[in-house]
């Protein structure tokens, strides 16, 4: 296994990626992709660096998607039929550590997303698939290890002996069957997927402590984040020994690593970086209807987005566009220093800085696979480069702060 | 394609389109032709008298099917007069019923069989009564809309009405050059040319009043400025439907057209009947949706408001 | 419940515009309730903006059918089809609507929908998944195709004691439904306390949805 997180950029940006393993001696090479209903093509960064220098470097890649993106028209050699959210059990909708939760003295609650109706056509839920390719391949028993391994990751602490996956291999586990265990192992006995079944919702008291928890909690909190000394310390003397000294254009800043917190501009920030006529910043807002670049293809939100006034447009301060000569509703190219451009119509507005123009969601697409996404919006993503210029050595974070220059079609 | 309006244009009405700008035109004309034929019986202008009669059944059939043909439930017309205490449509239904009724059997008694005198008089007046209300209830229709600020003007009716008058006579003079008697008008052109002048005249000014009052509401005055700027409106409707037949007309009426004066003044009766059915056709066509306003902002009900690509679909780089 | 109890209440909607964000759940969940086709939008949200930047500030407005208690709906229906329930729920009878559009004429604040053809939301050519069967003929069934259709306040949901979906979905809970005739009735409070106004009084329609103000 070897999970590519999204803010991996630093993989991405130096096509020779394969080198960079050889450079660090990793004995392995990454062969297939296994895609989960994500569309990298579009959610990365510039389009053609993520196709190019990364997805299309592996062997093999399958995916599992509801209905076919860019990223299975571009490089998936085996698209597997995903089931809709409605078509499956999901015992963790919500994350504790990535959504925040209501607030307020209302009860807690954990919700399961059940099936309401048979999956449509040949659909299947990926879970069960995976499951399903485990077993034949044999593997079934690693799968479960991988998945108590996650547990304490994701859900916050590891599961109790009683209802941890076997890992001998001498249970044949279902999906309902480990969404079972992991609710009973949270919840309690009598708190299983038949309770969910029945009640659809689990809640439990809220306590005083729960909402104010300030109050109870004596913390402290960093100023110094002297870790980051010694972590970068460790780092750079780690990466001395593998031959990437200072120069090598692998090295990173050292300098950043320190502990008191700063400011460091991207290059969309430094002005000898951008030759007068990009004028403009550009970014990403997310509209509320829509959610990373899936959304698009569902016609109810299609619908809606167009009875917003600004989700699929360009949103433009209205006396920044008298001074460029744009009017309402004019198509535009916008291209950034590296003469990556994309195309939009513009919508004129008090709400935005002057010199800022905001794009909504991963919109902007042209696969003939999506015909009601297709051609709507504009793609921003395609303006945020990935290289190492714009990538921060503390996080490995990608810089999507974009400055662009505006031009009518 | 202009872009810039792309939101005011997502505003128009998309509803009531050509059928209805041709049933309200062919209900204007078949009133207007009828009334012609009926005052010109009493004065004795036989041709007209007879032509304007038998225009009017047949333009108000053909108008009646446009009609018709928009309704989502075209087999449930017949219940359309239920409500003639409250809606303009049911009064009209019975307007136009009556109306048709008198039309045929003024025909009737026009080609086939000899009715007396007392009965003809009497037809005509019941006829011109309901003649009037159909071209008043074709203008009233549409400014009892309250979701339309354009449409919503007490002038509506006399506007209607006056082209309604235009148009019907100008048809009676078209089909009485083709197949009336010759000479063409014996001795009435010049009388005939002046009151069409006087009503292209009258229409004119109800327009010129019409557009500016839209203006001066705040609510109806996208719609009058996009009128002002519709090619088909100014060139179609004003210059050739209302200025050119006005100068034509009095040109006949006053000057000596001799020879000319037949063919002259169909020209201006042809450009007549186009002008009219450009004014219905525009009225519909630029109503926009009211607006609505609430603790200070203004909101609009637009429909899909995204400016058409000038360019194809762009793929990014090599993907 | 509202619709529930010996007198006949006057059924009514209070939308507090500082609660509402805009999400268009309310949007969803009536089309999925009604499974209103494209295009139609028994509830609606629109959106606004005002003042010169910096100090611009942008607002939603859900809007729906505000059952207006002299509905110009109902006044220029020329078949009575366009009538009011006892509740003053304003409905529309498919078997008497000739599909004139004459009430969407008149209507001021674009309740009114008519469909000619039914139509998927999906684009031509593919052949309708069970879902989409289903959903078109709930329509032709409930409201139908070629005549006039508009909220009725869920009426389904009402009759077994549900509120409207819309309400239902608010998250924000920005809608509150109610009996405008009792004086107790949380709408009847929150538009007596809070200045509750319709929108556009001068068409002299008497909505009986209220608004609460932005701030």
């Amino acid at each position: 296994m070897f999970p590519t997180s999204i803010y991996n950029a630093i993989t991405i940006m130096d096509p020779k990626w394969f080198d960079m393993l050889e450079q660090f001696k990793i004995p392995y090479r990454p062969e297939i992709m296994i895609n989960f209903g994500s569309n990298s093509v579009m959610t990365m960064g510039n389009a053609e660096v993520v196709t190019e220098n990364f997805l299309k470097k592996f062997n093999f890649i399958f995916s599992f998607q509801l209905y076919i993106t860019e990223f299975e028209d571009a490089v998936a050699d085996i698209i597997l039929p995903d089931t809709c959210y409605l078509e499956r059990f999901t015992p963790a909708v919500s994350f504790p550590s990535t959504f925040s939760h209501p607030q307020g003295e209302d009860d807690w609650g954990w919700t399961v997303r059940q099936p309401v109706v048979q999956p449509l056509y040949e659909r299947r839920d990926f879970n069960v698939v995976m499951l399903d390719i485990c077993k034949r391949l044999g593997i079934a028993h690693k799968y479960y290890k991988g998945l108590n391994d996650t547990v304490p990751m994701r859900y916050g602490g590891p599961m109790s002996d009683k209802y941890k996956l076997k890992e001998d291999g001498s249970v044949d586990h279902t999906w309902e069957d480990i969404c079972d265990r992991l609710l009973k192992d949270r919840f309690g006995d009598e708190h299983g997927l038949d309770y969910i079944k029945e009640k659809g919702v689990f809640t439990w008291p809220r306590k005083k402590e729960d909402v104010y928890w300030k109050w109870f909690n004596p913390v402290r909190v960093p100023v110094y984040f002297e870790y980051f000394i010694d972590g970068g310390e460790k780092i750079s003397k780690l990466m001395k020994s593998y031959g990437v000294g200072e120069g090598h254009p692998l090295d990173l800043d050292w300098t950043r690593f320190k502990a008191l917190a700063d400011w460091y501009p991207c290059p969309s920030h430094i002005e000898e970086k951008n030759p007068p006529e990009f004028d403009m910043y550009t970014f990403y807002w997310r509209s509320v209807i829509h959610c990373n670049s899936l959304t698009q293809q569902n016609p109810l939100l299609d619908e809606m987005s167009h009875e917003d006034p600004y989700v699929y447009a360009i949103q433009m301060h209205k006396d920044t566009a008298k001074e460029k000569g744009i009017a309402e509703g004019d198509w535009v190219w916008i291209e950034n220093t590296a003469g990556h451009r994309v195309k939009g119509w513009v919508a004129l507005t008090d709400g935005i800085e002057p010199y800022h123009l905001a794009i909504a969601a991963v919109a902007g697409h042209w696969t003939d696979y999506q015909p009601i996404a297709k051609g709507k919006g504009t793609f921003f993503n395609d303006l945020v480069e990935m290289d190492k210029d714009h990538t921060d050595p503390l996080t490995l974070n990608q810089d999507i702060c974009c400055r662009v220059k505006i031009y009518p079609v | 394609m202009d872009t810039k309006n792309f939101r005011k244009k997502a505003l128009l009405q998309k509803d009531w389109h050509w059928e209805i700008a041709i049933y309200l035109f062919l209900g204007g004309v078949g009133a207007g032709a009828y009334v012609t034929g009926a005052i010109s019986s009493f004065l004795g202008w036989t041709d007209m008298a007879r032509w304007g009669v038998l225009v009017s059944f047949p333009a108000l059939a053909i108008g009646l099917l446009f009609l018709v043909a928009h309704l989502g439930n075209p087999l449930r017309t017949y219940l359309a007069a239920s409500k003639a205490g409250t809606s303009w449509i049911s009064r009209g239904v019975i307007f136009f019923s009556v109306f048709m009724l008198v039309a045929i059997i003024h025909i009737i008694g026009t080609l086939w069989v000899e009715l007396s005198g007392t009965i003809v008089l009497a037809l005509s007046v019941i006829g011109i009564i309901f003649a009037l209300g159909t071209m008043v209830y074709t203008g009233a229709l549409l400014s009892a809309s309250k979701g339309i600020p354009f449409w919503r003007s007490g002038i509506m009716p006399i506007l209607f009405m006056f082209s309604a008058l235009a148009t019907g006579l100008a048809a009676t003079v078209v089909f009485v050059y083709f197949f009336g008697s010759t000479p063409f008008l014996a001795g009435i052109a010049p009388v005939v040319a002046l009151i069409a002048a006087a009503l292209i005249l009258g229409e004119a000014v109800v327009v010129l009043f019409f557009l500016h009052a839209a203006y001066r509401l705040p609510e109806s005055r996208d719609s009058a400025v996009t009128a002002t700027k519709k090619g088909s409106f100014i060139v179609g409707d004003v210059l050739l439907g209302l200025l050119v037949p006005l100068a034509l007309m009095l040109y006949v009426g006053f000057g000596n057209a001799g020879g000319n004066t037949g063919t002259l003044m169909v020209i201006a009766g042809i450009l007549v009947i186009i002008g009219g059915l450009l004014l219905r056709y525009m009225v519909l066509s630029v109503g926009m949706i009211t607006t609505m306003y609430a603790s200070g902002f203004e909101f609009k009900l637009q429909n899909k408001p995204e400016p058409k690509s000038p360019i194809g679909l762009v793929p990014p780089g090599n993907v | 419940m509202p619709g529930v109890g010996t007198k006949t209440p006057r059924l009514g909607m209070v939308i507090d515009l500082k609660r509402c964000y805009g999400c268009y759940a309310c949007v969803t969940a009536c089309k999925t309730e009604n499974f209103t086709p494209p295009g139609v939008f028994w509830a609606r949200v629109l959106k606004g903006e005002t003042g010169e930047y910096p100090n611009t500030v942008r607002q939603a407005l859900p809007v729906l059918c505000f059952q207006c208690e002299d509905p110009s709906c109902m006044t220029v229906c020329p078949t009575g089809a366009t009538y009011q329930e006892d509740d003053g729920v304003v409905r529309v009878d498919r078997n008497k609507c000739i599909g004139c559009n004459y009430c969407k004429m008149a209507c001021p604040y674009g309740a009114r929908y008519m469909v000619e053809k039914w139509e998927s939301y999906f684009p031509d050519g593919l052949p309708l998944s069970e879902y989409e069967e289903y959903a078109k003929n709930r329509w032709e069934e409930k409201s139908g195709v070629g005549v006039s259709t508009k909220c009725d306040f869920c009426f389904e949901r009402r009759e077994n004691g549900m509120e409207p979906a819309c309400v239902r979905a608010c998250p924000a809970n920005a809608r509150i439904f109610g009996d405008l005739d009792d004086p107790d009735s949380e709408p009847s409070i929150l538009i007596r306390d809070n200045g509750g106004y319709v929108l556009n009084p001068e068409h002299g329609n008497k909505p009986k949805v209220y608004y609460l103000p932005t701030r």
